[in-house]
């Protein structure tokens, strides 16, 4: 049953956010409201989509529903970035009570949150909620404890969790990814490219809204079977179509390590920093960093976190070599507008190299 | 002026302007020396406020005169572009003779035309900031830039593209709207134009042609670059707060073309007419922080320091200020 067309999409200046609000922009009476901390972005998306915006930071405890416009779904798009595990667990808790008692306040109203397929240990995590804390890193912990909160608070038949794959939009960290590979010609680990890339695009959630069909668990992943290697090849096959020639990258073959950890690390490292980071004092949160030895541990947990990956700010860039979601789907017109998408962004940014298409002498995104 | 005792140190830095750049850069820069600080901003409660966090900054006041500048301090101007001239010309004046000015240095040739002169006149050492030249992929690509033109051909074009990834810092910070695009034009692009001028050695270009459209979230500009005899560079520049960017600088040979990528650990790919796959210069990780540049252009202010960025000769923005200029006039008129 078709449900309204009113949406709140909180963290709407995010990656998925702003994709997401472009899509539901684009649908028939439909009206799309934006929340988010960051004004600069909101009065940007406001421009070009036309949404009415709000600054609002659902983590602080301030936050009042009874302010907030009445609409038909909330989504949930945020995430605490903190450093320190208990601020980030404390930032989960406020969220969801907000959340909360927006439920409560508009009786008609049904609340999507977006979460994570790495929070999916095993098989049996596909069709429940976690309901406990997963420690393998910061950002898993947060998403876990996310789900966690609202298995505690569930409203039946008002609430819909949904599972991203790894987000792929021109600039998501997969998407701009896939851009420098491109560009590069290469990745560090070759081995990478014929692995499952578990990828996801953001209009899959787009359409789940706007179905209003809302089961109370679902995992996007009608792209998540594509390898590295399909997809780049995709996005060639999308820039070739526009006259830009770019080399293909050489594949080769890997095994992947364990879920949501892009290398062969112990899997209980991870975990056990943010345990003994969870021990520590929560003013390490502002604590600042501007000695050296404050720098040099810090950089020593992070490349520890991460299994030492450079990772996609290097270049050629570290793509990640992850264990596959399972039946993932391999939806061809969902890749073949995804890679639409990157090919556009790879010539109007620049990634080109200039001279190499003897047909374009100027600059590459004139 | 408020004071704390500290042990004396054998150099004082007086930072001018108590904002981010004075906070997460050069304060840290001075710790790492072990040098002492004060610092100086009209707004004196910022001032104490990094006071209170660092125990280097001796001393706080909300007027460069009030100081009492000698010759053997060094100051660093870190209030907003368009008051660096100014700043730096009031320092002068009140005695200083070591002066680090923020990039960009100056706004207008004007303004650099006076502050070459004030200093010349004083005997004082002026530097500014871009450390970007200290990157790798900025090193190798000056190193190979001559090897490329024999190999290539004369360079045709450049493009320069400045965005970065997840850091949304700079545009938060901001809420002009249409009228804050000089800060991007002058700040942001400042490093890459720099970066630029740094690699291919330019002068001054005489400028023409200029074309500019901006938003307030975007900015797109032309201009074609003339050095003397030398075939014309058709340069552009682009820049978004929304969209994320490569960070890169882009030269167009006449037969290959060359990429460098903008940052710490980012690489340069060449590729000459015919090649099927790009030449590749690997990037290599640059574990070296910041603040540990803005420490070598300190010591680059006393003869001390070897490093290729420990002096930035603020004379060396006037190439890329033409472009600016030509930009901003472009963008003014609507061309």
């Amino acid at each position: 049953m078709s449900r309204g067309r009113r949406y709140l999409l909180v963290g709407g200046s995010g990656t998925v956010g702003r994709s997401v609000a472009a899509q539901l922009s684009a649908e028939p009476r439909t009206e799309v409201f934006l929340a988010s901390r960051n004004r600069v972005l909101l009065e940007g998306l406001s421009q070009r989509l036309g949404c009415e915006t709000l600054v609002l930071d659902v983590t602080s405890g301030a936050a009042d529903p009874c302010r907030i416009p009445k609409v038909d779904t909330v989504v949930n798009l945020t995430f605490p970035i903190s450093r320190h595990p208990r601020v980030a667990l404390e930032a989960v808790e406020k969220s969801t009570r907000f959340f909360l008692s927006y439920l409560d306040h508009n009786p008609e109203a049904r609340l999507v949150h977006t979460s994570t397929w790495v929070v999916m240990e095993d098989p049996t995590h596909r069709h429940r909620l976690r309901r406990r804390l997963q420690w393998t890193d910061g950002y898993v912990l947060a998403k876990s404890a996310a789900e966690r909160a609202l298995h505690r608070n569930w409203r039946r038949d008002r609430m819909c969790v949904v599972r991203l794959g790894n987000v792929v939009t021109p600039d998501s960290m997969f998407g701009i990814g896939m851009l420098r590979a491109l560009a590069a010609g290469t990745v560090r680990d070759p081995n990478v490219l014929s692995t499952q890339a578990n990828l996801c695009s953001t209009a899959e959630l787009a359409e789940v809204l706007v179905s209003g069909e809302l089961p109370p668990l679902l995992l996007t992943d009608r792209m998540a079977g594509w390898t590295w290697a399909e997809a780049l090849e995709s996005v060639r096959g999308a820039l070739r179509a526009r006259g830009i020639p770019v080399s293909s990258l050489e594949t080769g073959t890997v095994t992947p390590s364990a879920p949501g950890t892009p290398h062969s690390i112990p899997r209980w490292v991870p975990g056990l920093i943010e345990r003994l980071l969870w021990l520590t004092p929560v003013r390490l949160e502002s604590a600042r960093l501007d000695s050296p030895a404050k720098r040099r541990l810090v950089n020593l947990i992070k490349r520890v976190q991460s299994a030492g990956s450079p990772g996609m700010l290097t270049l050629p860039p570290a793509l990640p070599a992850y264990e596959p979601i399972a039946e993932a789907q391999r939806d061809r017109k969902l890749l073949d507008t995804v890679s639409a998408e990157l090919a556009k962004a790879f010539i109007d940014r620049g990634y080109g190299v200039p001279g190499a298409n003897l047909s374009s002498r100027v600059p590459c995104f004139t | 002026m408020v004071l704390r005792m500290v042990r004396p140190s054998r150099h004082r830095v007086v930072v001018v302007g108590a904002g981010q750049v004075a906070e997460s850069l050069w304060l840290p820069a001075v710790r790492l020396l072990g040098w002492t600080a004060v610092v100086v901003d009209v707004n004196l409660s910022r001032a104490r406020e990094l006071w209170r966090h660092y125990w280097r900054v001796t001393g706080v006041s909300g007027s460069l005169a009030e100081v009492g500048l000698s010759g053997d301090d060094t100051v660093v101007v870190a209030t907003p572009p368009s008051s660096h001239a100014a700043v730096a010309l009031e320092a002068l004046e009140l005695g200083a003779r070591r002066i680090i000015v923020e990039k960009p240095p100056v706004i207008s040739r004007q303004e650099l035309t006076e502050l070459q002169h004030a200093a010349a006149a004083s005997q004082a050492a002026l530097g500014t900031t871009f450390v970007r030249r200290g990157w790798y992929p900025i090193t190798a690509a000056r190193e190979r830039f001559f090897d490329w033109r024999a190999e290539f051909g004369s360079l045709v074009t450049a493009v320069v593209a400045e965005g970065s990834p997840w850091n949304w810092g700079s545009v938060a910070a901001t809420t002009g709207g249409a009228a804050a695009l000089e800060h991007p034009l002058h700040d942001e692009l400042s490093h890459p134009l720099d970066a630029l001028f740094h690699i291919t050695r330019w002068g001054v270009p005489d400028t023409s042609g200029g074309r500019a459209r901006s938003s307030p979230w975007d900015f797109f500009g032309a201009v074609a670059l003339r050095f003397g005899d030398a075939p014309e560079v058709k340069l552009a520049v682009r820049f978004s707060r929304l969209a994320v960017l490569a960070n890169l600088i882009g030269l167009g040979f006449e037969r290959g073309g060359a990429v460098i990528d903008m940052s710490p650990y980012g690489g340069v790919r060449i590729a000459g007419e015919g090649e099927r796959r790009p030449r590749f210069v690997e990037g290599r990780d640059d574990d070296r922080s910041v603040p540990a540049r803005f420490a070598d252009l300190l010591l680059g202010m006393r003869g001390q320091g070897a490093n290729s960025t420990s002096h930035i000769d603020p004379s060396e923005w006037a190439g890329p200020l033409s472009v600016v200029t030509a930009l901003s006039d472009a963008e003014r008129t609507g061309a």
